[in-house]
């Protein structure tokens, strides 16, 4: 039997709201997260990340259904279940003037660490944020990177089984962009932290994640590991072209339909403010296709502007499952 | 308790360490109230050097008769403040209340108005006729009948107004207490001795000896029966001082701007994370929240007590030696400092807790700070306005400064005061704490 070490039962938020209808932040979500594993969810702003882990840690109040950490409820013994859990909220959340290492004892008393224990702790943390020699320094005079790692580091102190990550790479140069997914990597490798992400980047959860649950508009839409995700879809690959045409002539887009009928899928969209035309074709194999569709672009004597060939990725599951980009 | 301790602490760090905040929190209530106090006080010198406030008396008091003395209190009131023309300048200059109260006997109700509303005097004390009759019953029957006396003030004059009202009170205070008692205690011996020839007897020797000398002369003279004076630390007299009046005054009202500051700070913190950190942790929220609203009562109390040792001590410099200027009861008056810090903690989070955002928190409870500083006195005398006089009552400040300052005065009984602060501060924390708890969902 698979033990999981977070179990969510149909968790859902809801909010009231005066003279309108009530608002359905996250509606029956159900996951389970594996011991050591790094679980992403990915959704664009505003699909209900936020409200998912703040019920799952404990924040909120769901408004029907729970949430297992390791065995514990976090409705009905939040206590026990928080001893359990970490988190890293999205924002800096740290006492500016306060050094890192005030910070750190502030919250690991919180924790109920005290004394040689928890001066160990923070040494050991700090070490491992590589922020050390930075130990006395106010976090006001850090750079957002710093910070973010100091962030992480609150979170860690009291050795958590499961770390909840709330888009900890906001704001952040791809320098310390990169720095902090090592660091999560190197959490679950080197210590079997299991990491709890969220993020609106595609790019990072597919980078991280062991297994992703895409949400939008507080649903559950899909769950698995990347190859299952992309399976789901047909692991079709993407094309796009832009040609430099207000209006497509009827007769080649009738052409094109024609050429690329189902299961191939196209869609032409012209734009007449910015004067172009954007062709996307999605088919399995679909760079093998690509000669074909420039031959007929060519015959019309149009101008490509751009061409983008994109092998299947949660990007394209996003749009196949919902119709929008996830940066919309 | 240990976590209670633990965000206790952070927050006083927090507050303490911030420079800006100190500026605010101490720096500047010390200016504005040393500002105030230097132009009421004579710098190079113990007495007080301000223009003596012009104030009228009218006595419709009649004197009653008991055992054979006339007591006539009313009178003894104005004697307090108007002097015999017999003195000379030198005795009418080291009087105190002399010296700081240009006093006018009249016999005309109506000019002692006019007079105030054509801005001949700041304030007209009318004395009742039933004035000495009502605290007479006393002697008889031990029971102090309540009188009024009324404080006809100019409201442009709102400071002056004040110190005229602190000086009659404590004078009628003074009065009350003091006085009474002495006369009631012979009354009653002298009653006792009508019908007990052996009490008799060891009065007459008492007398004779000269024991009861100067407590009658306390009670039953004309002249001189009652005196202002306030004792300071060293139970030295010690002379009426603006810098303890304005300097309770601001402590206070800059206090309340502290409280209403740090509870936002909890909305802040909501919004940066930091609240969500903290109840993240394993510790049970409620505690949380109250070790959040129950740090706001230690820091007021914090900022209250060193903002009234930082006007001694600047009080202390410009009269060169020592002088504590918050009376010389410390446990009264550390009691005092915590009712109302607790008292401003409380109403502060019920202010605040109404609030959506901290921007709205900051426009609340601004604007709830300043209101109640208006209705405590902090600006004009609310007392000298015709049908607002009685929303002072309403205010964390009144009962607060007023407080302070009858403790200033060596009037120690204050407990009218602790219990509506305590209660203020108990009903309004405890609705600040579930409206908090509510709107947090913790």
């Amino acid at each position: 039997m698979q033990s999981y070490l977070l179990e969510a039962h149909g968790l859902r938020k809801v909010y009231k709201r005066a003279k309108a209808q009530p608002l359905v932040a996250v509606d029956h979500i159900d996951l389970q997260v594996r011991p050591g594993e790094i679980f992403s969810l990915l959704g664009p702003n505003g699909a209900g990340k936020t409200t998912t882990i703040s019920m799952l840690c404990g924040l909120l109040k769901p408004s029907e259904g729970d949430a297992i950490i390791d065995g514990y409820s976090i409705t009905r013994q939040p206590i026990a279940a928080k001893q359990r859990l970490g988190i890293v909220p999205q924002e800096i959340a740290l006492y500016d003037r306060f050094s890192p290492l005030r910070n750190l004892r502030f919250f690991g008393k919180l924790y109920g660490l005290r004394g040689a224990e928890l001066d160990k702790r923070i040494d050991e943390i700090l070490e491992l944020v590589d922020l050390s020699d930075r130990r006395n320094d106010p976090v006001s005079s850090f750079s957002g990177g710093m910070k973010r790692r100091v962030n992480i580091a609150a979170g860690l102190l009291h050795r958590p089984a499961l770390l909840f990550m709330d888009e900890p790479t906001v704001g952040i140069d791809p320098q310390n962009r990169r720095r902090v997914l090592d660091l999560i990597k190197y959490l679950r490798d080197q210590f079997g932290i299991t990491i709890f992400y969220t993020s609106h980047l595609m790019e990072e959860v597919q980078e991280l994640s062991d297994r992703i649950a895409i949400v939008d508009h507080g649903r559950l839409i899909a769950l698995g590991t990347l190859r299952e995700l992309v399976q789901q879809i047909g692991e079709e690959d993407r094309i796009t072209l832009q040609l430099a045409q207000p209006e497509l002539p009827p007769q080649l887009r009738s052409q094109l339909l024609a050429s690329f009928a189902s299961p191939i899928r196209l869609d032409i969209h012209s734009d007449a403010e910015q004067m172009h035309t954007i062709i996307q074709m999605f088919a399995k194999q679909g760079r093998k296709l690509l000669p074909q569709l420039l031959q007929i672009i060519n015959d019309a004597d149009l101008e490509v502007q751009s061409i983008d060939l994109r092998e299947p990725d949660l990007e394209a599951v996003f749009l196949s499952l919902t119709g929008r980009q996830l940066r919309d | 308790m240990y976590k209670i301790w633990v965000i206790i602490t952070n927050e006083l760090v927090q507050t303490f360490g911030d420079r800006n905040l100190l500026m605010i929190m101490l720096v500047t209530p010390l200016l504005v109230a040393s500002m105030i106090g230097f132009a009421f006080s004579d710098i190079s010198g113990d007495s007080i050097d301000i223009d003596p406030i012009p104030v009228a008396l009218v006595n419709h008091d009649d004197a009653v008769d008991q055992d054979g003395q006339q007591i006539a209190m009313g009178q003894s009131f104005v004697n307090v403040f108007v002097p015999s023309e017999e003195l000379s300048p030198e005795e009418r200059a080291a009087n105190e209340v002399w010296s700081l109260i240009d006093a006018v006997e009249l016999s005309d109700e109506n000019e002692a108005r006019s007079g105030v509303d054509s801005g001949r005097f700041v304030a007209a004390l009318i004395i009742p006729s039933d004035f000495s009759a009502n605290i007479s019953q006393l002697y008889t029957n031990f029971e102090n009948q309540p009188t009024t006396i009324e404080l006809y003030a100019n409201s442009e004059s709102a400071t002056l107004v004040e110190i005229v009202e602190t000086v009659a009170s404590a004078v009628a205070t003074r009065m009350n207490a003091g006085s009474i008692a002495i006369a009631s205690s012979i009354g009653s011996l002298v009653g006792q001795a009508n019908q007990n020839p052996a009490i008799a007897a060891q009065l007459q020797q008492a007398q004779q000896n000269g024991l009861f000398d100067q407590d009658v002369a306390a009670a039953f003279s004309q002249q001189d029966q009652v005196r202002f004076e306030r004792q300071n630390s060293a139970g030295q007299a010690a002379s009426f001082n603006p810098f303890a009046i304005f300097g309770a005054g601001q402590a206070v009202f800059f206090m309340m701007f502290t409280a209403m500051n740090g509870m936002n700070s909890i909305l802040s913190e909501r919004r940066e994370g930091l609240l969500s950190r903290q109840l993240a942790t394993p510790t049970n929220p409620g505690l949380i929240l109250f070790a959040r609203m129950f740090s706001m009562v230690c820091i007021c109390f914090v900022q209250v007590c060193a903002l009234l040792c930082a006007m001694s001590l600047v009080d202390s410099l410009f009269q060169r030696k020592f002088s504590w200027l918050f009376g010389n009861n410390l446990l009264l008056l550390i009691v005092t400092i915590i009712a109302i810090a607790w008292a401003a903690a409380g109403f502060a989070s019920l202010v605040i807790s109404l609030a959506k955002t901290p921007e709205q928190g900051n426009v609340i409870g601004g604007v709830i700070a300043i209101t109640m500083g208006l209705l405590g006195g902090a600006f004009f005398n609310v007392a000298a306005l015709e049908g607002l006089d009685i929303v002072r009552f309403l205010s964390v400040n009144y009962w607060g400064v007023t407080a302070l300052m009858q403790i200033s005065q060596g009037n120690l009984a204050v407990q009218t005061h602790l219990l509506v602060l305590g209660l203020l501060g108990l009903v309004t924390f405890g609705a600040g704490f579930l409206l908090f708890q509510r709107r947090l969902e913790v």
